[in-house]
């Protein structure tokens, strides 16, 4: 008898266990429900929840939650629920919930937005009504974020890859300083100039993904593109040549010393950690956003420039491009809070003081004017640096990646590491990354 | 209890005396592990068995391609060097990590002062092992300015570029998880006290030295504990992922791509998983084989008392 009441005790504690579980499931499924109820709920006077998420360092965190919360001061029945990651974080996270059509309301995306299209909202109807306001910028800069006149997202400022330096090593070893127009013979003489004559690296990685950004710029100041301007299953060029200069750079600067092997490369994990920082390099690749990052950690004076070239006055590869971009999910209860968000996140000046174009130079021209009238040293340095890119025209790349780029890049990472330890040859290393990435994307 | 007799129906005695029946409480005090194991354990399996044979971003819905996940990783390269990684791991990992935990654990079941002190001290790394904290600080300690170094030019030797170079870069992960020897040590060290006394007292009777002690009774007594450990270390060993995953990302060169590593890029960054779901199911053939031919193998050397 004493058996039989634990065991019904028992049964009864797992019904009731299993009642909570259910409970806390029951808000999930109604996120999911649809899109319609926005308007009702609104009308009762009751706050109205939206969750915005980022990825990022601990600078933008702080600034953007002092934002969030600015926002909700004006907007006293609007909660917003603040989300931030790491950026690898922030992927686990945005995947698991874009299976499970439970995206955050507003989320930061770049360029990799392919991945996620069918989570994402389409803002022109939010546009044309008047939630997002976008009056004081340019066709271009809304169309930078727009997949064939679907506009995807609301770009949070533009950037543009270039070499960040430190002045005082290029006194220090004796050599030249570069300038707006050097190439690449040039900068390769630079780097080893320094190795030479310090010991130091002459030139820090080409950021966490040296297969990504800076090879598909190698191919744009060819002339061609590495990925095809609107069919994902083709390339944009169609001769494994093309990869090779920057396989044999590459080489050349790890061998001689002047560029850190892989093993050091990978231990190098955030701007703040960039040699440069330290002093063990001159130059790095870097994001015009992250300058002022790199800038402030160095705590000395650091310069910009553009990617060198081929020659002189050939293409440059890159225009200036969105760095990354609000969107909106498509299963949001309130797609029109999540618009007013981004409309306040983009066009209110003080709020614009305290984010201080962290994300990259804004959009919108009178924030992006105010800024620069307020800007220090080195924040006028990046703009001076977007300035002297829309003064040498970019070329034209295609703004959006492919699908499949992680997976290519990875590989395109993995034949530099073979390359630098002479297990292949940069030819045969370019003819393995194209016959790869067709493979994939076929 | 006769509330609920009453309530639920017209035969009170014998729901008392269904819930007294002895196999029902037996489920119902397993039913957390049951639905656990079902929903935790066989569903999943079950779906990655399916994705294995289809092409799934995880996104869209699957499409059913037959094999083609498996030819493909007769033709991948990075598959089979990832699995020549994995073996040699395997291979130099495990029997170093036995040999550590043994030799301490014998020191260790010696009576001496603070002798429980050390056991837990040695046990900590085991502890704290698989954190991504630890790898941290490993990663730290062989790097190119690393501790490591400053005591080889301390002491005369050339710093080694450790996680520079393919060649090296696979050792001090093998010393990492040599160092977490401590969960084998614990076995160990419960299997040398079950050792009879009386043994050892005949040993010494019949003048065996303690090397003598140490081949002829002491491993032979304890080879089935040996064997235990062998399968768990070679299971686990296999499975490693969160040293390469933190240290060296698989590089330089894939040269520390162990196969769990290569597969959850694939699921998890690349969305292929339909692909890692194949090979997940060919990691688990290669353990299982494994395991197969060290229980095969050991009725040679495994030496039961009571046999």
């Amino acid at each position: 008898m004493k058996r039989a009441k634990i065991t019904v005790i028992m049964l009864v504690a797992m019904l009731i266990l299993a009642a909570c579980g259910a409970d806390n499931r029951a808000p999930t499924q109604a996120v999911t429900g649809g899109v319609n109820q926005d308007a009702t709920q609104a009308s009762d006077g009751g706050t109205i929840e939206i969750r915005v998420a980022w990825w990022g360092s601990q600078l933008r965190h702080d600034r953007t939650v002092e934002v969030i919360n600015m926002f909700m001061d004006q907007y006293p029945h609007i909660r917003v629920l603040p989300e931030f990651f790491d950026p690898d974080g922030y992927w686990i996270a945005l995947n698991t919930r874009a299976v499970a059509r439970d995206v955050w309301d507003v989320f930061q995306l770049g360029s990799n937005f392919p991945v996620y299209r069918d989570n994402i909202l389409v803002l022109n109807d939010l546009i044309a009504q008047g939630h997002i306001d976008v009056s004081n910028t340019s066709n271009e800069f809304i169309e930078i974020t727009s997949d064939v006149g679907e506009v995807v997202g609301i770009s949070n400022g533009v950037n543009a890859w270039g070499i960040a330096y430190d002045p005082a090593i290029f006194e220090l070893a004796g050599v030249p300083l570069p300038h707006i127009r050097w190439t690449w013979e040039e900068f390769e003489a630079m780097a080893l100039g320094i190795h030479e004559s310090l010991g130091i690296w002459g030139m820090s990685r080409f950021g966490t993904n040296p297969g990504g950004p800076v090879l598909t710029q190698f191919l744009v100041q060819q002339g061609v593109d590495f990925w095809h301007e609107y069919d994902n299953t083709q390339l944009g060029f169609d001769d494994p040549s093309y990869l090779v200069p920057f396989f044999e750079l590459w080489r050349t600067l790890v061998q001689a010393g002047a560029a850190p092997d892989p093993g050091a490369a990978m231990l190098i994990t955030d701007i703040e950690g960039d040699p440069v920082v330290t002093g063990l390099a001159a130059m790095t690749y870097i994001a015009s956003n992250q300058f002022v990052a790199l800038a402030n950690a160095a705590d000395r004076p650091l310069s910009m420039l553009p990617l060198p070239a081929f020659d002189p006055y050939s293409s440059l590869g890159r225009d200036v491009v969105s760095s990354q971009m609000f969107s909106i999910a498509n299963n949001s209860r309130h797609p029109e809070i999540a618009a007013k968000f981004i409309s306040f996140f983009q066009n209110n000046i003080e709020a614009n003081q305290i984010l201080q174009g962290e994300r990259g130079i804004p959009i919108m021209n009178h924030v992006r004017e105010t800024l620069q009238a307020e800007a220090d040293p080195m924040v006028a340095e990046t703009y001076a640096f977007i300035g002297m890119m829309n003064y040498l025209g970019g070329g034209a790349a295609a703004v959006f990646g492919n699908p499949n780029q992680s997976e290519i890049e990875a590989m395109a990472n993995l034949l530099l590491d073979e390359v630098v330890f002479d297990m292949t040859t940069p030819e045969q290393a370019a003819q393995e990354l194209f016959e790869f990435a067709l493979s994939i994307i076929s | 209890m006769k509330n609920i007799a009453v309530n639920k129906g017209k035969k009170p005695k014998s729901l008392s005396q269904f819930m007294d029946n002895e196999t029902v409480a037996g489920y119902v005090f397993a039913l957390p592990f049951i639905v656990g194991f079902l929903f935790l354990m066989a569903a999943p399996m079950a779906l990655s068995f399916y994705y294995s044979f289809t092409e799934f971003d995880m996104l869209s819905t699957p499409t059913w391609v037959g094999l083609d996940n498996y030819v493909r990783m007769m033709n991948d390269r990075r598959f089979t060097g990832s699995v020549r990684v994995t073996f040699r791991f395997v291979f130099l990992s495990v029997p170093v990590r036995l040999v550590f935990g043994l030799m301490l654990a014998y020191v260790l079941t010696r009576k001496a002062a603070g002798v429980h002190f050390y056991r837990s001290v040695y046990y900590l790394p085991t502890l704290i092992g698989g954190s991504i904290a630890v790898a941290l600080v490993w990663g730290q300690l062989f790097q190119r300015q690393g501790v490591v170094n400053v005591l080889f030019n301390a002491v005369g030797l050339e710093g080694v570029n450790w996680f520079g170079n393919p060649n090296t870069a696979l050792y001090p992960l093998i010393l990492m998880s040599v160092w977490q020897f401590g969960s084998s040590m614990l076995i160990f060290a419960a299997g040398l006290k079950d050792i009879p006394e009386t043994y050892y007292e005949a040993a010494e009777i019949d003048g065996a030295n303690k090397w003598h002690v140490f081949f002829r009774i002491t491993l032979p007594c304890l080879s089935p504990i040996i064997l235990y450990n062998l399968v768990m270390q070679t299971i686990a060993a296999f499975m490693t992922f969160t040293q390469a995953f933190i240290i060296t990302g698989g590089g330089p060169a894939n040269a520390t791509n162990f196969l769990a590593l290569y597969i959850y890029n694939h699921a998890f960054n690349w969305f292929n998983m339909g692909y890692a779901s194949a090979m997940s199911w060919v990691l688990l053939m290669m353990v299982a084989v494994s395991t197969a031919i060290i229980l095969k193998t050991s009725k040679k050397w495994t030496f039961y008392a009571n046999e």
